[in-house]
C-alpha cells in the first residue's frame, strides 16, 4: 500500500500521448523512420506552418522555418525520450525557430530606420498572400506591435485555442505567467484598435 | 476576447496553390540532399588534413635535399670565376717587358718563379727560353 503511495506521488508523472503518437515512436525504433515521419508530417505540417506564418507575416519565411523545423524533428527522432508529447516537441522546436529569426532580423535592422513592425506591416498592407479587410488587418498590425513572447502567447491562445497548460508546456513557463500575459496583450490590442477607429 | 464579434478567428493569411500537397515532397529532397552534402564533407574531412601532412613533408624533403646543393654549388661556383679572373687579370697587367723589367729590377732576389707560376701562364716555355737567354 504504502508502495503505491510513493509510486503515486513521488514517480514522475508522464504525459499523455496521443495513440497516434505512440504508434510513431514506435515505428522509429523499428527501423520504419522514414514512414513514422511522412506520418508526423502529414499530421503537423498545416497547424505549425499557421504558427509559424502568424509570428513571421512573410510566407517564403514561414516555409523555410517550417522547412528547418522539420529537418530538425528529423536529425532528433530517434533521440526523443516521450518527456513531453510529440505534439509539444514539435511545436517547441517551431517556436524556438519563430524566435530566432526574428531576434536574427531584428538585429539586421538596426542600422536601419525602420524596426520589425513596421517592416511587417508593410508586408500586410502589400502582400498578396493575405486576403484579410481592413479591420482584419488592423487587428494584425496591433499585434504586431506587442512583444514577441506576448504576440506568441496571443497567437497560440486566440488563434489556435490552446489550453494554457499545453503552452506552458511549449514555452516552458507558468500558467499564471502566460494568463497575466494573454490579458495584458488583449488590453493593448483593445486599446490600438479602439484608438484607430475612433 | 470582449471585443468587436466580427473579427473572429478566420486566418487571413493565405498559401500558394497546392503548398501544401508539395511541401513534404521538398522537405524530403532537402534532407537527401543535406545528408549526402554532408556525408562528402565528412570524407573530405577526413581526407584533407593527410593530404596536408603529406604535402608539408614532400616540401620538406625537397628543401632538405635541393637547397644546399644550390646553395654550396653557386659557392663555389662564385669562388672559382673569382679565381679565374684574377689569374687572367694578373696575366693581362703585365706585358711580357714589363715582367721581365719587374722580374730583373724590382723582383725580390728571393722570388722564386716555377714554371707553373701564375705569371706564365700564358707564355709559352719557348718564349720563356727565349727571354732567359736574351737577357
Amino acid at each position: 500500500m504504502f508502495l503505491i503511495l510513493f509510486r503515486t506521488f513521488i514517480a514522475r508523472k508522464r504525459p499523455y500521448m496521443h495513440p497516434d503518437d505512440r504508434e510513431i515512436v514506435a515505428m522509429v525504433h523499428t527501423q520504419q523512420r522514414e514512414a513514422a515521419f511522412s506520418l508526423l508530417v502529414k499530421k503537423h505540417q498545416q497547424r505549425l506552418y499557421w504558427h509559424l506564418r502568424k509570428m513571421v507575416i512573410v510566407h517564403e519565411d514561414a516555409d523555410d522555418l517550417l522547412q528547418n523545423c522539420f529537418i530538425k524533428v528529423w536529425q532528433n527522432l530517434d533521440k526523443f525520450r516521450g518527456d513531453s508529447s510529440l505534439y509539444t516537441w514539435i511545436y517547441r522546436i517551431a517556436t524556438n525557430e519563430a524566435l530566432n529569426f526574428l531576434n536574427k532580423r531584428r538585429a539586421e535592422l538596426l542600422a536601419s530606420p525602420d524596426d520589425l513592425e513596421i517592416v511587417f506591416s508593410g508586408h500586410i498592407d502589400s502582400d498578396p498572400l493575405y486576403s484579410g479587410d481592413e479591420i482584419e488587418k488592423r487587428l494584425q498590425k496591433s499585434i504586431l506591435s506587442l512583444p514577441d513572447k506576448q504576440r506568441l502567447v496571443f497567437n497560440m491562445k486566440y488563434f489556435d485555442n490552446l489550453k494554457y497548460e499545453e503552452m506552458a508546456e511549449i514555452l516552458e513557463t507558468s500558467v499564471g505567467a502566460l494568463k497575466a500575459s494573454y490579458f495584458h496583450a488583449v488590453r493593448k490590442i483593445e486599446a490600438l484598435i479602439k484608438q484607430e477607429l475612433f | 476576447m470582449a471585443t468587436d464579434k466580427n473579427i473572429n478567428n478566420r486566418n487571413a493569411f493565405k498559401t500558394p496553390e497546392g503548398y501544401f500537397d508539395s511541401f513534404e515532397g521538398r522537405l524530403m529532397q532537402n534532407i537527401k540532399g543535406s545528408e549526402a552534402g554532408g556525408l562528402s564533407r565528412i570524407k573530405k574531412s577526413m581526407i584533407v588534413p593527410w593530404i596536408g601532412m603529406a604535402a608539408a613533408f614532400l616540401i620538406i624533403a625537397l628543401v632538405y635535399n635541393f637547397l644546399p646543393k644550390q646553395l654550396f654549388e653557386r659557392e663555389q661556383d662564385s669562388r672559382a670565376d673569382i679565381i679565374q679572373q684574377i689569374e687572367q687579370s694578373a696575366v693581362e697587367w703585365f706585358n711580357e717587358y714589363e715582367l721581365m723589367e719587374y722580374l730583373t729590377n724590382d723582383a725580390d732576389a728571393d722570388l722564386e718563379l716555377y714554371p707553373d707560376s701564375l705569371f706564365f701562364k700564358n707564355i709559352k716555355e719557348e718564349d720563356i727560353i727565349m727571354l732567359t737567354l736574351m737577357y
